[in-house]
């Protein structure tokens, strides 16, 4: 259900940015370096302890390399390798068994030793290392040769068969299966598990490899503490130690060293403040509405007075109808004079009186009513964020243009990254404000949470429209200082809307139209 | 390729040595037509490989006595997996046999259609070891139909009913080895193989 796209447009460097928002006024320009792709650590440095100061909405995660992630085996291999004096690749297998839980496997192993060996398929061993041999008279009983000179090998369990076979074995369970962990002896009902040097004896180094991967994969899988990143390509893991049943009461956002901001309860990108599950419930929604919805999500609309065709093309949403002038709301085609004053109402749905829906078919409508409410704004935001980064992939040009007509340097023009960042992560969280304020019951905390989302709705679209402006007064520095300005006060805005809602979430000071807690029982003492 | 090696190495076991002179098949009491089973090291169960083939196979399998299937024969098909030349890989023995009724049968782990689907634990991927010997998956195909297990069940329906209505089942299962069971052997002659083959293999998934 990501797209690239999806991908892309949360990809940002902004946690540094909130750490510097406390400060008064943070730099724009070099919080904001993501762009380049370049990750903002030292690749080599080794396990990436993200140490912020705590905030509301923040967890504490760490990001592993694969090469960290062979080291924490290693270590705990060599652990149960000196304590229970086994061979370190059969206590791999050993902890693989007991899913990388050494306090139980410790426990387990003094109480019951062979019967635990037996389960993890380390039973019945013969004395010699296992090693290749030629043995006279040998015939494979998979292949049925028997040619003088033909290698054979034999774990400790002493079902010997040729290595050719044994190769290939190995290959089609590795390659094709993708099975490591759990390659069994060849023969018949034997449960021996195959071992990393009696592997590394029979193939070549690149399938030896691909072993050690898939290990990793399943180690990384067993844990669940562990999670992969979920960018294409990317081969980080991240350890957070949340729990599925605090997930109604915190978004777990963690940040892979890609860049790829994503949900560590539910893998989905960045979607606070809005709960994994009214995030689940939210999308279950749209999907199966999505005919009633298609309509909004439309680039193209008519001028509320004079009804000409108006096509959106950048992610401002204050319209200027070409032909009449009128300048309107794109997303409830209200008057634009009316938005940023006191009149502003855009984000928040007014309910309406109780005569209005008295029959079931009214009830009906101003239901279906809300959710556009809150589904158009939803979308909107959703499209915007991709529109206002077509806008920097189109200034970005005429930037490298500007820099060599005009003089400035690169560094210079950093400003215009550190907004589309900005404008691309204020809209990811606005648009979430939105699934969260569709479930959201309306008490005395809903006002504040409003007037959050206004402020913050409010600077995103006053700086998505300077973003917007012609390339010739990009250049001029006064609108470069108010682009900044903007840029930092909506990272600003953005910190303070979350910190509300993560604070009165985590103290159950919501309440939600749906429970929360639909799959693990509920607790009685929240409401 | 050293799966040929096998393959043949296997059939023999299956089939043993040809009969000594003089002796035929006719020890075989079976319909007319039994002339065409091959000689067998195996209760009730004939294998013959392809002509052109040795990695296709027939099989057939006596319904044993004092069960429903007693005294219908089940024809079934056997494909080996070929590896991909010249090494091989990825084919059988590395991989296990495709095994499929081709006669109807009322059995609660053998899909009641024309694909006549297996479900045997033996010869499902993260089972199968190379090791495993064709004779042993075909006795295990046996072994099924003297003792059904309607707890890994292909047939939901048929399961629920050998566990809940055994009169039911055995009546159903009979009344199969009468339609589809009885002239398997007469059958064979190569006119009507070919015609049931091509029926079969249309919606078959191969
Ligand atoms: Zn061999
Ligand atoms: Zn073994
Ligand atoms: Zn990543
Ligand atoms: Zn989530
Ligand atoms: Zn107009
Ligand atoms: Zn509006």
């Amino acid at each position: 259900m990501d797209s690239d796209e999806d991908f892309q447009s949360t990809v940002s460097s902004d946690d540094d940015a909130m750490q510097d928002t406390d400060n008064d006024e943070m730099s724009g320009v070099e919080d904001f370096d993501a762009f380049d792709d370049e990750p903002d650590e030292e690749p080599d440095l080794g396990p990436n302890k993200i140490q912020r100061k705590r905030i509301a909405y923040d967890i504490s995660f760490k990001v592993y390399s694969p090469t960290d992630i062979q080291a924490h085996q290693d270590e705990m291999m060599d652990e149960v390798n000196m304590i229970l004096e086994m061979r370190k690749e059969d206590a791999a297998i050993l902890l693989r068994h007991f899913r990388w839980n050494k306090e139980r496997l410790m426990e387990d192993y003094m109480d019951k030793p062979s019967k635990v060996l037996e389960a993890a398929g380390l039973g019945s061993s013969t004395i010699n290392p296992p090693r290749l041999e030629f043995i006279p008279g040998f015939t494979c009983d998979i292949c049925y040769e028997d040619d003088d000179g033909l290698e054979s090998f034999a774990m400790k369990c002493g079902h010997r068969y040729c290595v050719n076979c044994y190769r290939q074995y190995l290959t089609q369970k590795i390659r094709e299966e993708g099975e490591a962990a759990r390659i069994q002896c060849p023969s018949e009902g034997c449960g021996r598990i195959m071992d990393a040097r009696s592997l590394d004896l029979l193939v070549t180094p690149d399938l030896a490899d691909r072993y050690q991967e898939l290990l990793n994969r399943t180690y990384v899988e067993d844990k669940e503490i562990l999670k992969w990143c979920p960018a294409p390509d990317c081969e980080n893991a991240i350890e957070c130690a949340i729990k599925k049943k605090d997930l109604d009461k915190v978004v777990p956002t963690v940040a892979c060293r890609c860049g790829h901001r994503f949900c560590f309860g539910c893998i989905l990108n960045d979607h606070q403040p809005a709960p994994c599950e009214l995030v689940k419930r939210w999308l279950k929604k749209c999907a199966d509405d999505s005919e009633t919805a298609n309509w909004i999500s439309a680039n193209t609309k008519e001028c509320p007075k004079c009804n000409s065709t108006i096509e959106k093309n950048g992610g401002c949403n204050h319209m200027t109808c070409r032909k009449c002038k009128h300048e309107f709301c794109w997303m409830c085609m209200g008057l634009w004079s009316e938005h940023g004053t006191s009149w502003y109402n855009c984000n928040r749905f007014e309910e309406k009186s109780g005569t209005d829906a008295r029959d079931a078919q009214a009830k009906s409508r101003v239901s279906l009513e809300r959710y556009l409410h809150y589904y158009n704004r939803y979308a909107n935001h959703e499209q915007s964020a991709r529109l206002d980064k077509d806008i920097y992939t189109k200034t970005e040009k005429k930037m490298v243009q500007l820099q060599t007509a005009s003089g400035m340097s690169w560094i210079e023009v950093q400003y215009l990254n550190a907004a589309s960042q900005a404008l691309q992560t204020c809209r990811q969280t606005l648009k979430w404000t939105y699934a969260f304020a569709f479930y959201l019951a309306r008490n005395n905390l809903t006002e504040i949470f409003e007037d959050n989302q206004k402020d913050l709705e409010l600077s995103v679209e006053a700086l998505s429209e300077m973003f917007e402006k012609p390339i010739a007064e990009l250049s001029d520095p006064k609108l470069k200082v108010d682009i900044m300005d903007k840029t930092s006060y909506c990272n600003k805005r953005r910190v303070i809307l979350l910190e509300d809602t993560a604070e009165n979430l985590a103290n159950g000071r919501w309440t939600f139209n749906v429970d929360l807690k639909s799959l693990a029982p509920v607790s009685s003492g929240r409401k | 390729m050293s799966g040929i090696r096998r393959v043949s190495k296997e059939l023999t076991e299956c089939q043993g040595p040809p009969p000594p002179e003089g002796k035929d098949m006719s020890k075989v009491k079976l319909q007319d037509g039994a002339a065409i089973l091959p000689p067998t090291t195996m209760e009730g169960i004939w294998a013959k490989a392809d002509n052109s083939n040795m990695y296709r196979w027939d099989i057939w399998i006596e319904g044993p006595a004092n069960t429903v299937y007693e005294g219908g024969i089940f024809k079934l098909k056997m494909e080996l997996p070929e590896g991909s030349a010249p090494s091989g890989t990825g084919g059988y023995p590395f991989k296990p046999p495709k095994i499929n009724f081709t006669t109807r049968i009322y059995h609660p782990n053998v899909t009641n259609d024309n694909t006549g689907d297996i479900c045997l634990s033996l010869i499902k991927t993260d089972v199968w070891k190379p090791a495993s010997k064709i004779k042993g998956v075909l006795e295990a195909v046996r072994q099924l139909l003297i003792e059904p297990n309607p707890d890994d069940p292909l047939e939901t329906r048929i399961a629920e009913e050998y566990k809940n209505n055994r009169a039911e089942f055995e009546k159903n299962a009979k009344s199969y080895v009468q339609r589809y069971a009885k002239d398997t052997l007469k059958e064979n002659s190569s006119k009507t193989t070919t015609k049931k083959e091509t029926l079969k293999n249309a919606p078959s998934k191969v």
